[in-house]
Parts: structure tokens; C-alpha cells; sequence
């Protein structure tokens, strides 16, 4: 950790006990009257108050990722060149002795697939989008389109991590947990890092908790995923025979039970949980009123599409993250499963794309409606790309794509990115032309856009400073606007 | 047990992870059957003959398996006595307090203030950081 972090976090910690010990009680029942008594402005930031480096354009993320491997060459990447020569075999010139994952390397031919679904150019970038999605085609014009994401994974497991964490392997802080370390939550009842998953019904690939993990981070930090259920958050009631000053009085106890054994034992966690039940006390407040859906008007459910009703849908995820999102939640991760389509990625695409397709955009439209856009940092992509070439039998309706991690598109919206396409792919859309972006690059453009700089952005453990970028990683500054 | 870290079973878990969530918190608090384990508890401790003390220190003894520092005792005696001297005087609340869950009541008589301030008393041990984490 870095020394004037430590400090600073030790003298707040000194100072949250003792805030305790004066009776939490209080100021707790004042934050019930006060609703936004606690945000971070108002109160002495509990951690790294080095941060911002500079003035942020984007204050929180919410983060769409579509877990599996979106098809960035059925949706994004145009390749006439591949309906071209759809069937012949991918040149050795192109792949270039690249390594295949075990599910094509032995594959005796690799037959190139145009794709099967029609393009059309959107907005004044003129960037490309597939049929299936026309409503995120109709906010081209609000998209900045990363056409030349690189990852150095080519299986799920690892890939996945890497974008999360910045690391292949787990036990790395989630990005959501270093803004959280980094810059706190903005609202005190919430917590600063949410996890919200989904289902399509593509073939779908797991999620784990280790993807939002707090690494050698402090445990407050860690990702809260949300129940998938009609209720996101479990147990928020009280039982009816306890009452809230009742309840303070039992949470009193047991803070001040666990600060002795605290003092005795010295073990860190044992102040994140007094933190985390206070949190919980103070989320049975806000959390009934954000997750109802009741106050949604009828225009924003249409919007979204009636499944935005059905909880535990992306759609209901999406707009569940917008309402997170406005009421301070610093960092919002979506995860949508079902992209892995190794076979039948016509069949499976359309599918999910039913699933993402109306919700994403109506999210970005909302965010505009509200003003919020400029300052939510919205990104849409997954671990890697699938390759232009088949997988399997190639037929005349169907076919599948392996993973390809050497060139696919993810974009991003509002939060201080610059709309436009950037970066071009080889017309096989299997390498990159120009201006190739790393997973370290995305990471550290991001911190940038938050107001960090990912370089001097550091946490000190066993002997090593680390960092969300490793010891990589430029930032990207022509998408920024 | 997903908020307790438990496999969701999508995969092989190799290490389970630790976190420490408010979710947790939530369940650990409102959850109705951690409300009837400590009603239950308080139930057959409140059956035997001992003074409210030792009863206290039973249960403490039962769920953090140790005896309860001086510090500890006051603190939860002191609690619990005043939630004793609560609910003899709100029989309401005390009936509806001992209603939870379905597990049944003991035949034998017991003394039901003292055992519904004994449940409070125990919900405060379920949740304390030594009884939740083995570490």
C-alpha cells in the first residue's frame, strides 16, 4: 500500500472506531432523516483521498459484459470479403501460425463464413452494425466502436479474469473493486460495487464470484451480486416483531461486541463486517425504494421491453443498473451468459441478441433522457472474438465460430468517450490494421476517464505494489473527447 | 448458501471464496430461520434451572465455544436484562416474538420474557464476527 494511503486509512479507521464507540446509533437515525447525509462529498472519504488524480469525466461505470464471446463479425465487423470467399479455407498468410484452442486445432480445413445476416451503415460514423441489432445500431452516433480489442487469452476462464481483473489469473482485485478502493461510493446506503447476472439462452459459460473478488483489497470493496429473483436483495425486512430502533439497538451490540475482539485479535475483517452490517442496516432503507419497479412510468418500461418487468432479465438488469447507477453506485457489473456459440451462432445469436439488444440501448437513451450520460461510462463487449472461420460443419443456414482473441469489438458510451469507430481489422477481420487496443490500454483509458492514473494508482501487498494495468497499458486518448 | 460463498455448481469450485457482504448481514439478521434457531436455543436453555447469568453464559459457551470474557458478560447482561424487563410488560410483542418459526414450543412451562430476551440476546451472538467466521 502506499504509504500515505496507509495513513490515511489508518487514521480513518481510528476514527470510524471511534465514531463508533461515540454512538453510531445517532448519526445512523440522522442519516434516515437525511437521506444523502453520509455521501462521500459531505464526509470524510474512508479511503484513498489522493484520488481523483484529475478531473474525472465519468463519474460511475456501468459495465454490460456479454459473457461467452459476442460474434463481433455477425455484429459489428463487416467482412465482404468473407461472404466473398465464404467455404474457401482461411490462408496460412493470415492465420500466420497463430494457435487455435483445442476445439479447432484439429479441425482439416478451416473454411471462411461470411456472415448471414445483413449490414447496414448507422449514424454519421458510418459504422457498421448487424441486423440483429437495431436498436444499439440506432445510437451509433452515441457508440464509440472498438474494433481492435486484443486479449492474450483464448479460453473463457482466463479471458474473462483478464478483463476483470487485469490478471489471467484469479485472486486480483475486480476493476470495480479498485474504483471502489479508489474513489468510494457516492452514496453511503449503497454499495459502491454491483453485480447483477443474467441468462441467454445461447450456449452460456459460468461466472464466479472470483470475478468481482476484492483481491488483496479490503473486503468492503468486493462486488455485492444481487439475487437474480423477484427480490435483488434477500432478508431486507425486519421481522415484525423487531422494530428499527430495536434493530439499532441489536446492531449496537454486535458492533461494539465485534470492536472488542476487534482490539483484541487486530483482524481487519472483523471492522469490515461492523462496516458491512451498518451498510446492511442502512440498505434495508434504500434498497426497497430503487429496486421497485412501481414508480416506473409506462414509456421507460416500453422502452426497455416488457421483460424489463420480469426480474432477473437482462433487460430488468439493465434497468435495475440505470437506477443503481443514479442513485450513486460507482461501479455497476451486468453479465449476460450464452455467447459461446461454437455451433448454430445464427439460431443462438438471435437470441440473444433479443435479449441485449432493446435493453442496452434503452439504456444509454435513458441515462441521455436524465442527463446522466455524460458522466456514466457505459461498455458493452466480452472476453474475445470468434474466428471468421467455422467451426464444425459449415452448411448452408448454419454454422459456429471458435474463440478468437486476436481482434474483436467492444464499445463504450457516454462518461468522456468520443462517438466514432476506431481501429480497423485486416478484411478477415482476423488481425488488426491499425491501432490495436489491449485489454491494459481499455483498462487504463477507463481509470483515465474515471480520474485516475492507472500508473500511479497502486496497492502494496506482500512486497509488491501492484496496479489494475500491471506494468502495462497506455491510455487510448483519441476516444476521449 | 450462494451468500455465503457456496458453489453456484456451474463449475468445480476449487477453493471456496470468503467474502464478508451485507448480504450476509441481511440473512444473518432477518432471516426466519436463523430467527428460529435462536428462538429454539433460548426455549431449552430457558428450561433449566439456572440464573439468568448462567443461562446467558450457556448459550454463549454453546455457540462461540468459550467462556465469555468480563466485558462480554456485562455487555450482554446488561442487554438482556433490560429486554427481560421490556417484555414483561409488553405481552404482545412477546407473544409475537416466540411465534417464529414452526419448530414447537416446549411442554414443559419456562419463564417466556426471559426466553424471548435470551433469543434477542442469542440473534446478537449468531452475528457476531468470531461465531460466522472460522478463521
Amino acid at each position: 500500500m502506499n504509504e500515505f494511503l496507509e495513513h490515511g486509512l489508518n487514521q480513518n479507521r481510528r476514527k470510524f472506531l471511534s465514531k463508533l464507540s461515540l454512538g453510531i446509533g445517532g448519526l445512523a437515525l440522522g442519516s434516515l432523516m437525511i437521506p444523502g447525509l453520509f455521501d462521500a462529498s459531505n464526509e470524510e472519504e474512508l479511503f484513498a483521498n489522493v484520488l481523483p488524480h484529475f478531473a474525472p469525466k465519468a463519474k460511475r461505470v456501468i459495465y454490460l459484459f456479454q459473457n461467452g464471446a459476442p460474434s463481433q463479425l455477425d455484429l459489428y465487423d463487416y467482412k465482404p470479403m468473407l461472404q466473398k470467399m465464404h467455404g474457401q479455407d482461411l490462408p496460412a498468410s493470415i492465420r500466420n501460425g497463430q494457435r487455435l484452442t483445442g476445439m479447432t486445432a484439429n479441425q482439416a480445413k478451416f473454411p471462411l463464413v461470411g456472415t448471414k445476416f445483413n449490414f447496414a451503415q448507422h449514424g454519421t460514423s458510418g459504422a457498421w452494425f448487424g441486423e440483429t441489432i437495431p436498436h444499439i445500431a440506432s445510437m451509433s452516433d452515441d457508440l464509440c466502436i472498438i474494433r481492435t480489442m486484443y486479449t492474450e487469452a483464448i479460453n473463457h476462464d482466463p479471458a474473462l479474469t483478464f478483463f476483470q481483473t487485469g490478471a489471467q489469473v484469479g485472486n486480483r482485485p475486480s476493476m470495480g473493486s479498485w474504483v471502489s478502493y479508489g474513489l468510494g461510493s457516492e452514496n453511503k446506503n449503497l454499495p459502491a460495487f454491483c453485480v447483477l447476472l443474467s441468462k441467454g439462452k445461447g450456449n452460456g459459460q459460468g461466472v464466479y464470484s472470483k470475478l468481482w473478488n476484492n483481491g488483496f483489497l479490503d473486503s468492503i470493496h468486493q462486488g455485492v451480486q444481487f439475487s437474480s429473483g423477484e427480490e435483488p436483495v434477500k432478508y431486507l425486512t425486519d421481522p415484525e416483531f423487531i422494530d428499527r430502533g430495536d434493530k439499532r439497538k441489536i446492531l449496537d451490540e454486535i458492533a461494539s461486541l465485534n470492536q472488542e475482539a476487534y482490539k483484541n485479535i487486530g483482524d481487519p475483517e472483523i471492522v469490515t463486517k461492523i462496516q458491512q452490517y451498518e451498510l446492511a442496516y442502512r440498505m434495508q432503507m434504500a434498497v426497497p425504494e430503487i429496486t421497485s419497479l412501481q414508480n416506473e412510468p409506462e414509456s421507460i418500461v416500453k422502452m426497455y421491453g416488457p421483460e424489463c418487468l420480469a426480474p432477473g432479465t437482462y433487460a430488468a438488469n439493465c434497468l435495475l443498473a440505470r437506477k443503481l447507477s443514479e442513485n450513486g453506485v460507482r461501479f455497476v457489473q451486468l453479465y449476460h451468459q450464452g455467447w459461446d456459440s461454437h455451433g448454430n451462432l445464427p439460431t443462438e445469436l438471435m437470441g440473444q441478441c433479443k435479449d441485449v439488444d432493446r435493453p442496452s440501448a434503452a439504456l444509454i437513451k435513458d441515462l441521455k433522457q436524465r442527463g446522466l450520460l455524460d458522466e456514466t461510462l457505459v461498455i458493452w463487449g466480452g472476453e474475445f472474438g470468434r474466428t471468421n472461420y467455422c467451426q464444425g460443419a459449415l452448411t448452408k443456414d448454419n454454422y459456429g465460430r471458435d474463440h478468437h482473441p486476436r481482434a474483436f469489438t467492444i464499445w463504450m458510451a457516454g462518461g468522456g468517450v468520443k462517438p466514432g469507430v476506431y481501429g480497423e481489422t485486416d478484411d478477415f477481420g482476423y488481425n488488426i490494421n491499425s491501432l490495436p487496443v489491449h485489454v491494459h490500454d481499455f483498462h487504463a483509458t477507463v481509470m483515465h476517464l474515471m480520474g485516475i492514473d492507472h500508473e500511479r494508482f497502486t496497492f502494496k501487498h506482500q512486497g509488491r505494489r501492484f496496479r489494475l494495468t500491471d506494468v502495462a497499458g497506455k491510455v487510448v486518448n483519441e476516444i476521449i473527447s | 448458501m450462494m451468500i455465503f460463498d457456496a458453489s453456484n455448481r456451474d463449475q468445480c469450485e476449487a477453493k471456496r471464496a470468503s467474502t464478508n457482504t451485507p448480504l450476509q448481514a441481511l440473512t444473518m439478521l432477518n432471516d426466519p430461520a436463523v430467527l428460529e434457531a435462536s428462538r429454539v436455543l433460548a426455549e431449552n436453555i430457558s428450561l433449566t434451572n439456572k440464573t439468568l447469568e448462567d443461562k446467558l453464559e450457556q448459550a454463549f459457551e454453546t455457540i462461540v465455544i468459550r467462556k465469555p470474557s468480563k466485558f462480554e458478560r456485562n455487555k450482554l447482561m446488561d442487554y438482556c436484562e433490560k429486554q427481560v424487563a421490556f417484555f414483561n410488560t409488553n405481552a404482545p410483542l412477546l407473544k409475537n416474538t416466540l411465534a417464529v418459526g414452526e419448530y414447537k414450543h416446549p411442554t414443559k412451562k419456562y419463564k417466556e420474557a426471559e426466553a424471548a430476551a435470551l433469543m434477542k440476546t442469542i440473534l446478537i451472538l449468531y452475528n457476531l464476527e468470531e461465531t460466522i467466521t472460522k478463521s
